[in-house]
C-alpha cells in the first residue's frame, strides 16, 4: 500500500511538474520532472535511473543489461525481501565501471541470471542463470527489455562484461533488431517503463499474480518477439516465470487507467518509443500549445474588433479629409484638374485643403490652403476657411475680394490659428486666370508667354486681423501652360536640413511632362527629400487645348495710406518695370485716390516689353462688401476686431 | 554665442532659433542712448518655426513687458522663417499699436534671400518694416520719430 501510495505520490508529483512546466520553459521541465518524481518514487526507481546513463557511457552493452537487473527488483523485493538489499550493490559496482563488474563476481552473479535468462539460446548454457534462485522472479519481469539491451552487448562484452553476458550476447546479436549505438538509446527506453512496471508490480504484491500481470502487461507489445524463447527459457529457470506469464496472458493492461504517464504511447500511439522522463515534457509541450492555441485565438478576435474599430476611424478620418482635401473633377470648365494631398509623416498631420469648383458655366474657381498649427481645431479653421472663401467666390467675388472680405469675417483675435491660402478663378472663355494670395506661395506657373508673374507685395494670411487680399495677378494661360498650385509643405521639405525651395519644385514639375499629375509630383518630391514634417497638398491646372488665348498680364495692387507711406508701392512699381516718371504719376494718383475715398487700386498691365498703370477706385465687389472698412484707412487693423 | 535661458538679459537659446538682446553691443548701447530707452535691438538665428514660435512670443513679450516699444529685429542670421514666426511678429506689431507708439522693424541683409522671399509671401510689409541693415533701420527710427 505504501509503496502504491508513493506511485501516486509520483504521479501527482509528475502532473504538477507538468503545470509547473507550462508555466517554465520545456528546457527545466525535464530536470523539474526528475526532481520532483525522484523523491516520490522510492529510493528504488531514482537510483537504477540515474544508473542507466552511467553505465551507458562507460560501456552501452554492460549499461543496457545493469538496468535490467535492476528492473527486476521490484518483483524480487516482493518475492524476496532479502534479495532487495543485494541489488543495490550490485548496480554500485556496475555504475563505477565495467571491469568491477566481473571483479565482484559473487554480487554480480545474482545479477547475471537475467541476462542469460532473456536471451533464448545462452540460458541454458550459462549456468549461473540456472543456479541463482533469487533471480528467478525477476527473470519473468525482465526478458523483453534484455533482448535489445544483449543487442548492444555484444561488440563491448567481450571487453567488459563477465563471462555469463558474454555468452548472452552472440545468442542475443542474432536475435536483436539493432546491434549499434542507436539501439543503445532505445534500450535505455524500454527499460525505463520495465522500471515503472517492476516498481508497480513491487508495490501491488500482495496478491502475487497481480504483480506479475502489471510487470508484464506494460511490457507486452514491446517484446513480444523475445518473449517466446524467453518463457522457454524462464520455464526451464523457474516454474514461477510460466505462473506469471498465464496471468499476463489472461489479464493484459489493467493497470493502464491508473496510470496516466504509461498510457502515452500506448494508448495514444506515437510513432516513436516515448521514454518515461519525456512525458512530462511532452504534456507540458501539448499544455503551452493550448495556451497559445487559445492566446492566438484572443488575439485574432481582438484584431479583429480593432481592425473594426480602425475601419470606423477611417471612415471618420475620411469624412473629415473629404471636408479638407475632397474628390474634385478631372475635367471642369475648360481645365485638366489633378490635385493631390500627402499627409505629413509625423504628428503633423492635418491643415492643409483645396477645393475646385465651377462657378456659373464657364468659370473654375481653385483654392489650396493651409491652416498654422495641427490638430483638430486646426482642421476646423481649415474647413471653416475652405467653405467660406468657396461661397464667396460662388457669389461671383473675384479671389482678391473674397480673401479680403475672408480675412475680415475670420479674423478672430482668441485664436491662434491662421490660414495662408491662394484663391484663383479661371475663365475658359478668354483663357485667363485670376488668383490672388493671402500669405500663401504664388503658383508655378510654365509654359506662359507672359513675365514671370510678380510675388511682391503678397497679402498677409487670413486670420491676423490685419487688412489682406491686396494683390491680385491676372495670366492668361495659353494651351500648353501649367499652373500649379501647393502648399509650402513642398517647398519646406527637407534633403539633409536643406529645404527643396521653389525652383527645385519648379525643376521637378518641369520634369513631369505637358500634363503633369498632382500625386506624381508629391512622390517625387518626397522621393527627393528625407523628411517631410509638414502636409502637402498641390493641385495642377492645365488649360484644354484649342482655345485661341490673347496674351495678357495684369498685377493689381490695392494701397492704402500706410502702405503708401512705405516704400512697398514703390517696389511694386518698380518690379512691374514702369518708367520713373510713370512711378512717380502713380504714386501721385494713388494718393489723391486714398485721401477721397481711402483706398486705391493700382491696375498694371503687363507686355513683354511694357508696362502702363492706372489708379482705379477699389473694386466694385470689395467696395459693395466692405465699403465700410475702406471708408476707413487702415491704420487702425485693431479697429477691425 | 552662449546658451543662457532668459532672453531679457542676454540671450535665448531654444531648439533650432537663437534669440539675441544686442545691449551690450555697440550699436546695441548706442541705440538706446541715441535713440531712447523703448530701442531694443534683437538678433536671432538658426530656424524660427512653428516649434520655436510659442518661445519666440514669450522672449518678445518679455522686452515689451520691460519697457521696449521700438524693436528692431535682425534676421540676417535666420536660414528659415515660418508663417508662424510671422504671425508671432504680427501680434508683437498688433501689441505695439494697442500699447502706442510703437513699431516693429525686421533687419535682412540683402544676401538672406530666403527670408526676404518668405517675408515677401507673408504680405507683412504694411505692418512690419524690413530694413536691409542694422544703421539703415535705426536711422528710419529717426526719421520716425
Amino acid at each position: 500500500m505504501a509503496p502504491l501510495r508513493s506511485k501516486r505520490a509520483q504521479i501527482a508529483s509528475a502532473v504538477s511538474s507538468m503545470a509547473v512546466c507550462a508555466m517554465l520553459g520545456a528546457g527545466a521541465c525535464a530536470q523539474a520532472a526528475t526532481l520532483m518524481s525522484a523523491p516520490s518514487a522510492g529510493i528504488s526507481l531514482p537510483a537504477p535511473a540515474i544508473s542507466v546513463p552511467g553505465v551507458g557511457v562507460t560501456v552501452p552493452g554492460v549499461g543496457a543489461s545493469v538496468p535490467s537487473v535492476e528492473v527486476s527488483v521490484p518483483s524480487v523485493e516482493a518475492s524476496v525481501p532479502s534479495v532487495t538489499v543485494s541489488v543495490p550493490s550490485v548496480e554500485v559496482p556496475g555504475v563505477g565501471s565495467t571491469p568491477s563488474v566481473s571483479a565482484s563476481t559473487p554480487t554480480v552473479s545474482a545479477s547475471t541470471p537475467t541476462v542469460s535468462v532473456s536471451t533464448p539460446s545462452v540460458n541454458s548454457s550459462t549456468p549461473s542463470g540456472a543456479s541463482t534462485g533469487g533471480g528467478e522472479s525477476s527473470t519473468g519481469a525482465r526478458p523483453p527489455t534484455s533482448a535489445p539491451g544483449t543487442g548492444t552487448n555484444s561488440p563491448t562484452s567481450g571487453g567488459g562484461s563477465g563471462s555469463g553476458s558474454a555468452s548472452s550476447s552472440g545468442a542475443g546479436s542474432s536475435g536483436s533488431p539493432a546491434g549499434d549505438a542507436g539501439a543503445a538509446a532505445a534500450a535505455v527506453a524500454p527499460t525505463h517503463r520495465t522500471l515503472a512496471a517492476g516498481a508497480a508490480a513491487g508495490k501491488a504484491k500482495p496478491p502475487p499474480s497481480g504483480g506479475g500481470r502489471k510487470a508484464g502487461g506494460p511490457r507486452r507489445p514491446r517484446g513480444s518477439a523475445a518473449d517466446k524463447p524467453d518463457a522457454g527459457a524462464a520455464s526451464l529457470a523457474s516454474p514461477r516465470v510460466g505462473a506469471l506469464r498465464t496471468t499476463r496472458a489472461t489479464r493484459p493492461a489493467t493497470h493502464h487507467s491508473s496510470d496516466p504517464l504509461n498510457s502515452i504511447g500506448r494508448h495514444i500511439p506515437l510513432p516513436l518509443p516515448v521514454p518515461d522522463w519525456s512525458k512530462p515534457i511532452i504534456i507540458a509541450l501539448l499544455l503551452i500549445a493550448i495556451w497559445f492555441g487559445l492566446r492566438s485565438q484572443m488575439a485574432a478576435r481582438r484584431a479583429r474588433r480593432l481592425e473594426a474599430q480602425r475601419a470606423e476611424l477611417l471612415r471618420d478620418v475620411g469624412t473629415m479629409q473629404a471636408a479638407l482635401v475632397p474628390v474634385v473633377p478631372a475635367r471642369v470648365g475648360g481645365l485638366a484638374v489633378s490635385v493631390a494631398y500627402r499627409p505629413a509623416d509625423g504628428p503633423a498631420a492635418g491643415g492643409d485643403f483645396y477645393d475646385v469648383f465651377a462657378v456659373e458655366r464657364k468659370r473654375v474657381a481653385i483654392i489650396l490652403g493651409d491652416v498654422s498649427g495641427h490638430g483638430h481645431r486646426a482642421l476646423n479653421q481649415a474647413a471653416l476657411t475652405r467653405y467660406t472663401l468657396r461661397a464667396y467666390l460662388q457669389t461671383g467675388l473675384e479671389p482678391r475680394a473674397a480673401l479680403a472680405l475672408a480675412g475680415r469675417v475670420l479674423a478672430d483675435p482668441a485664436t491662434e490659428h491662421f490660414a495662408t491660402v491662394a484663391a484663383a478663378v479661371y475663365d475658359a472663355r478668354d483663357g485667363r486666370l485670376t488668383y490672388a494670395s493671402a500669405g500663401h506661395p504664388p503658383p508655378i506657373f510654365h509654359g506662359l508667354r507672359t513675365r514671370e508673374p510678380l510675388a511682391l507685395c503678397a497679402s498677409p494670411p487670413i486670420g491676423w486681423t490685419v487688412p489682406t487680399g491686396r494683390r491680385q495677378t491676372v495670366v492668361s494661360l495659353p494651351p500648353g501652360a501649367v499652373a500649379c498650385f501647393f502648399s509650402d509643405g513642398l517647398v519646406e521639405a527637407r534633403s539633409d536640413g536643406e529645404l527643396l525651395g521653389r525652383e527645385r519644385l519648379s525643376d521637378i514639375l518641369d520634369t513631369l511632362g505637358a500634363r503633369p499629375d498632382a500625386a506624381k509630383l508629391l512622390a517625387r518630391v518626397r522621393a527627393e527629400t528625407s523628411t517631410a514634417s509638414d502636409d502637402m497638398a498641390a493641385c495642377i491646372l492645365v488649360p484644354q487645348a484649342g482655345l485661341v488665348v490673347e496674351d495678357v498680364h495684369v498685377e493689381e495692387l490695392e494701397v492704402d495710406a500706410r502702405a503708401l507711406g512705405a516704400t512697398s508701392t514703390r517696389r511694386f512699381l518698380e518690379a512691374c518695370r514702369l518708367p520713373i516718371a510713370e512711378i512717380e504719376r502713380t504714386i501721385w494718383h494713388a494718393r489723391e485716390t486714398v485721401a477721397a475715398l481711402g483706398a486705391a487700386l493700382v491696375r498694371v498691365e503687363l507686355t513683354p516689353a511694357s508696362a502702363s498703370a492706372s489708379v482705379l477706385a477699389p473694386s466694385a465687389p470689395t467696395e459693395a462688401a466692405t465699403g465700410e472698412h475702406h471708408a476707413q484707412p487702415a491704420e487702425q487693423p485693431s479697429g477691425l476686431r | 554665442m552662449q546658451y543662457v535661458t532668459s532672453c531679457a538679459n542676454e540671450g535665448y537659446n531654444v531648439g533650432g532659433m537663437s534669440l539675441f538682446y544686442i545691449g551690450e553691443d555697440r550699436a546695441g548701447e548706442d541705440a538706446q542712448q541715441e535713440y531712447g530707452e523703448d530701442v531694443v535691438l534683437l538678433a536671432a538665428g538658426g530656424e524660427l518655426d512653428y516649434s520655436v514660435s510659442q518661445q519666440l512670443k514669450e522672449c518678445m513679450a518679455e522686452h515689451i513687458d520691460a519697457g521696449a516699444r521700438r524693436v528692431i529685429l535682425d534676421l540676417s542670421e535666420v536660414s528659415f522663417i515660418d508663417s508662424t514666426a510671422i504671425g508671432v511678429l504680427v501680434g508683437v506689431v498688433m501689441k505695439l499699436h494697442e500699447l502706442g507708439g510703437g513699431s516693429l522693424t525686421v533687419v535682412c541683409s540683402q544676401e538672406n534671400k530666403r527670408v526676404l522671399q518668405i517675408f515677401e509671401i507673408a504680405g507683412v510689409d504694411s505692418l512690419i518694416t524690413l530694413q536691409l541693415s542694422r544703421e539703415e533701420a535705426l536711422s528710419a527710427l529717426t526719421l520716425a520719430g
